[in-house]
């Protein structure tokens, strides 16, 4: 988010991918795993409109620190040291740009040797349409929303010779619409305080994090999300010296903890409404069962009146 | 039994919307097409539920919410914070929760 | 109900120039006077004020995914902008790209009740609509852009002239209904599709892969169709080679290509510049403004450039791309599978900076040189060419000669010789105000409710306290009035009722064509029974008939 803060994103949908890339670039991401049909759908072996041949079509390269089921999947697998992103990036922008780089063919950077990037570099620019699919690896590793930035500016680089465009791999159902709703409520997708009555963003400040490694907050309403599974360790101790409000339809760690807990419906399974995908296109998530159990959007809803109106 | 089609998937951010789900007697007994998590998702979506409770003690859905918002209103500094597996509706519900308690509001992309 | 009496009453659509005459407004629309007093009449004295229709905005981006992503892109554009929750209120912030319900307050605080979102590409329509619901106070609806979609180029690839025609109009109807959207839009036609190729810009005659039409047959194809479907407004047009020097050009050949059709240009400020020998600006205006005066069947808005903080947002993918090479600032960009792109670039305009200059003279030199004030409309292409919070000052230009002086002396002084504003003396009457920000859109929109106060009218109106200086006059009404209600006094929000969703009564479409939805569900990434938006993203929508 602070990346695209930054440098802006070129990225286009799930569909381009599959109709148009006939170059995919993994990066820092393990599909195979955490996305399991995305590369069946979207992304590798898929047949697109421009890609008749599917999986034959496509160059697909796979950058990470340690070999997965989708580098070894990979047409090619480019194995880096931890912590190398943003120097491997800058080299790529340096080798699109055709700049002079003062170091031996052989010699290695993020323990990979030049002439291996050189050629990733080339293979870029000669791509008709492609895109890297980052994911954990690249926001995760050192250097964090700085990753991101050199991504970024690689990404809009490239366009100067071909469409070349980056795709972040979003994890929980979503993700992408709170940023989403935020955005388009408060005008900032994270990390956002009303104390003065009106929106103010400040990312680390107003983070999750910050303001519970701080203690600033007095007491705290989790929605549709599990802190147990997400935050750190000393996060959720904060958590669990302040009064706490759980909306979740199963029970976890959290439900064992927490103050008050409201058993919900699940969103997409008993409760309907808009979910966004990780390349923002929304779509309907359908209620297919009853619930005993009011939806997420109903609780919030009556927590907020009974507010209201006391 | 009731066979849905074109069920889209909450599991991940990739909302592959092919599914065929069956659902028998207000169950769901069957999920076609969706990855194996996806397909536990459902499967399970309606065991494991927990029971409305305050500080352990269970109660009904109603005195759960009126001592959320009591515990809400009572902050100076309250944390709306989550949103990832729920409704963009029930997302804008959470903002406005935060905008009315002058608090905080923050997901899971800002770590 | 409500009586607004004693003030000045502009309401173009009627004939009614200034006259002192009282308004009546009864369950949400205007009505006859009573033939007696009634019991509960609330009445505003509108003494010293003059009364127009509520206005209607027919472009401007306010809504969807890149707009939020211009939200999201550019923190810097909220942050000293900004507004507290109220009683009545939601908090928002933002100058360029406002949240939602601040976009709604702003618009109702100058007088609008009526908006329209001018570009929505079909796969994320129901985020538009997410956020036109969040958008309070205004009645809206949105267009979709259909100009590089794979299916409307593919139907126009068929020979067969009479099948082509038969198979658009089906596939028009039944994408606007899939969207619940009220209008065709066309983004630069072909020349989307052309940067997926990283093919360059397009030509009116270019063949534009993969099914090789041209952007002359995509513009007149829509435009036919539109027509023939009897759509309230006709197709929406954004032209080719937007921004460019010398895309007087295209301009003038696209409307010779449109001759005798309906059709709407878009922010032709854009699309109105010579170019002079060393390839830079000069001033197109008057030519383009004689080809509308010339063409009865066409309809256009300004895109008025203003001076200052603007964030560029269209579906105008390469162009974005070139704006962002002006600066090398941050650039977002999005290509949609099957359908459009979008590109989002933030700029700043400046008086000094000579391109900035013509562009600011060529959007008033059009104002004032296409006569008939029905067929041309301020906007701003908010917020491409500034914010719409910019119009009382745009009025003023328009109405006050001397005003408009003390700005060209503020220009770089270079302008005058690619521009020929300095030489137009005309002044906007308060009646032709009235029509080109509310009777005229509502026209060229046809919405038959809006844009007047006659009876039968929707009970949309705005008060403005009569000033010297018009700017001050159009910042902050006395009242404004929707549906019925006081939502605005002296500039501030009073009430923020809900707005209704506007869309077209295409009764029941045909289903999408066999063949078609064959390509749809090889090459879209969501299955068509997910595509088409549900009621629930419009609730209570209100259906504007065709007349084919």
């Amino acid at each position: 988010m602070i990346a695209r803060q930054q440098v802006g994103l070129a990225t286009c949908t799930l569909g381009e991918v599959k109709n148009r890339a006939d170059l995919v670039i993994f990066w820092g991401c393990n599909p195979r795993e955490s996305h399991q049909r995305h590369q069946a759908r979207y992304s590798a072996s898929v047949k697109g409109q421009f890609i008749p041949e599917g999986r034959k079509g496509r160059r697909i390269v796979a950058i990470d620190v340690r070999p997965t089921s989708t580098t070894a999947a990979a047409d090619q697998f480019i194995q880096v040291e931890p912590g190398s992103t943003f120097e491997t990036a800058t080299l790529l922008r340096a080798l699109v740009a055709g700049k002079r780089i003062g170091i031996e063919e052989d010699a290695k950077v993020g323990g990979v040797p030049l002439h291996v990037w050189r050629e990733l570099a080339e293979a870029i620019k000669a791509a008709d349409y492609g895109v890297i699919l980052f994911g954990l690896g690249v926001t995760h590793d050192r250097g964090h929303d700085l990753n991101v930035e050199e991504l970024g500016a690689l990404i809009r680089e490239v366009n100067d010779y071909t469409r070349f465009y980056g795709l972040p791999m979003r994890g929980h159902g979503n993700v992408t619409g709170s940023n989403q709703v935020m955005g388009w409520q408060t005008g900032y997708p994270i990390a956002v305080n009303f104390n003065r009555g009106y929106p103010r963003y400040n990312p680390g400040e107003f983070s999750v994090l910050g303001l519970l490694a701080r203690e600033e907050v007095d007491a705290a309403i989790i929605i549709a999300t599990d802190p147990g599974a997400h935050l750190p360790g000393d996060s959720v101790a904060a958590l669990q010296a302040i009064p706490t409000i759980y909306l979740e339809p199963h029970v976890n760690t959290t439900t064992g903890w927490a103050t008050v807990v409201i058993p919900v419906a699940p969103a997409g399974v008993a409760a309907e409404g808009t979910f966004y995908r990780m390349d923002n296109v929304p779509l309907r998530v359908r209620k297919l069962v009853d619930s005993p159990f009011p939806s997420d959007e109903e609780v919030l809803r009556s927590i907020k009146e009974t507010i209201l109106h006391a | 039994m009731v066979v849905h089609e074109d069920v889209v998937c909450i599991h991940c951010g990739c909302l592959c919307d092919d599914l065929v789900v069956e659902v028998e007697d207000d169950r769901i007994t069957k999920v076609k097409k969706a990855c194996g998590i996806g397909r536990n998702k459902f499967l399970h979506a309606q065991s494991d539920t927990p029971v409305p409770s305050i500080a352990g003690r269970e109660v009904g859905v109603g005195e759960a919410v009126a001592e959320a918002a009591r515990l809400l209103r009572q902050a100076r500094n309250p944390l709306v914070y989550g949103l990832s597996s729920t409704t963009a509706e029930a997302q804008a519900e959470a903002v406005e929760l935060a905008e009315l308690l002058g608090g905080c509001l923050d997901n899971v992309s800002s770590y | 109900m409500l009586r607004v009496t004693n003030g000045r009453v502009h309401d173009p659509g009627n004939a009614v120039a200034g006259e002192v005459r009282d308004v009546w407004l009864d369950g949400g629309k205007v009505v006859a006077e009573p033939a007696a007093e009634p019991a509960d009449v609330a009445t505003l004295d509108a003494a010293g004020c003059v009364v127009f229709p509520g206005g209607v905005e027919l472009h401007s981006h306010v809504a969807g995914s890149k707009v939020n992503a211009g939200r999201i892109m550019c923190p810097e554009d909220h942050v000293d902008h900004y507004r507290c929750r109220t009683d009545v209120t939601r908090a928002g912030c933002g100058h360029t790209v406002p949240t939602t319900y601040l976009t709604g307050y702003e618009y109702a605080r100058l007088g609008y009740t009526t908006l329209f979102e001018a570009a929505v590409p079909p796969l994320t329509a129901r985020h538009a609509h997410e956020e036109l619901r969040d958008i309070p106070i205004l009645d809206t609806g949105c267009y979709t852009v259909m100009g590089n979609n794979h299916l409307v180029m593919k139907v126009l690839s068929d020979p067969d002239e009479e099948r082509r025609a038969a198979r658009l109009r089906d596939l028009v109807a039944w994408l606007l209904h899939a969207t619940r959207a009220y209008a065709v839009k066309i983004v630069n036609p072909g020349g989307v599709e052309s940067w997926k190729w990283h093919g360059g810009p397009v030509d009116l005659d270019t063949s534009v892969p993969p099914y090789g039409v041209t952007p002359r047959r995509i513009l007149t194809g829509l435009a036919a169709a539109a027509d023939e479907l009897g759509l309230p407004h006709p197709v929406h047009v954004h032209l080719n080679h937007l921004g460019v020097p010398g895309n007087v050009a295209v301009t003038l050949a696209s409307m010779q290509a449109l001759a005798g059709r309906r059709a709407h240009f878009t922010h032709l400020q854009f699309h109105s510049y010579e170019a002079t020998r060393s390839g830079s600006y000069a001033s197109g205006a008057p030519a383009v403004a004689e080809s509308i005066n010339q063409h009865p069947e066409f309809t256009c808005d300004v895109g008025q450039l203003v001076f200052g903080p603007a964030t560029t947002m269209t579906s105008d993918a390469p162009m974005e791309f070139r704006l962002h090479h002006l600066h090398k600032d941050k650039w977002a960009n999005s290509d949609i599978e099957m359908e459009s792109g979008a590109g989002v670039v933030p700029m700043r305009y400046s008086p000094r900076q000579l391109v900035n200059a013509v562009q600011w003279c060529v959007g008033l030199e059009l104002m004032l040189l296409i006569r008939d004030p029905w067929r041309v409309f301020l906007t701003t292409d908010h917020p491409n060419a500034g914010p719409f919070v910019a119009y009382p000052m745009i009025v003023r230009l328009l109405m006050d000669r001397e005003f408009r002086r003390e700005w060209l002396e503020k220009l770089n002084p270079r302008v005058r010789r690619f521009t020929t504003l300095h030489e137009l003396d005309r002044e906007y009457t308060l009646d032709e105000i009235a029509t080109v920000t509310r009777a005229g859109q509502a026209r060229v929109l046809g919405l038959a409710d809006k844009g007047h106060l006659g009876v039968g009218a929707d009970a949309d109106v705005a008060v403005y306290r009569e000033q010297g200086d018009r700017e001050r006059m159009f910042a902050a009404p006395a009242w404004v009035v929707k549906g019925g209600e006081v939502v605005v006094r002296d500039g501030e929000v009073v009430a923020a009722v809900d707005g209704r969703p506007l869309g077209v009564d295409l009764g029941d479409p045909p289903p999408l064509a066999a063949d078609l939805a064959e390509q749809f569900e090889s090459y879209s990434s969501v299955r068509l029974a997910n595509y088409a938006v549900e009621d629930a993203y419009v609730p209570d929508q209100v259906l504007i008939p065709c007349a084919p």
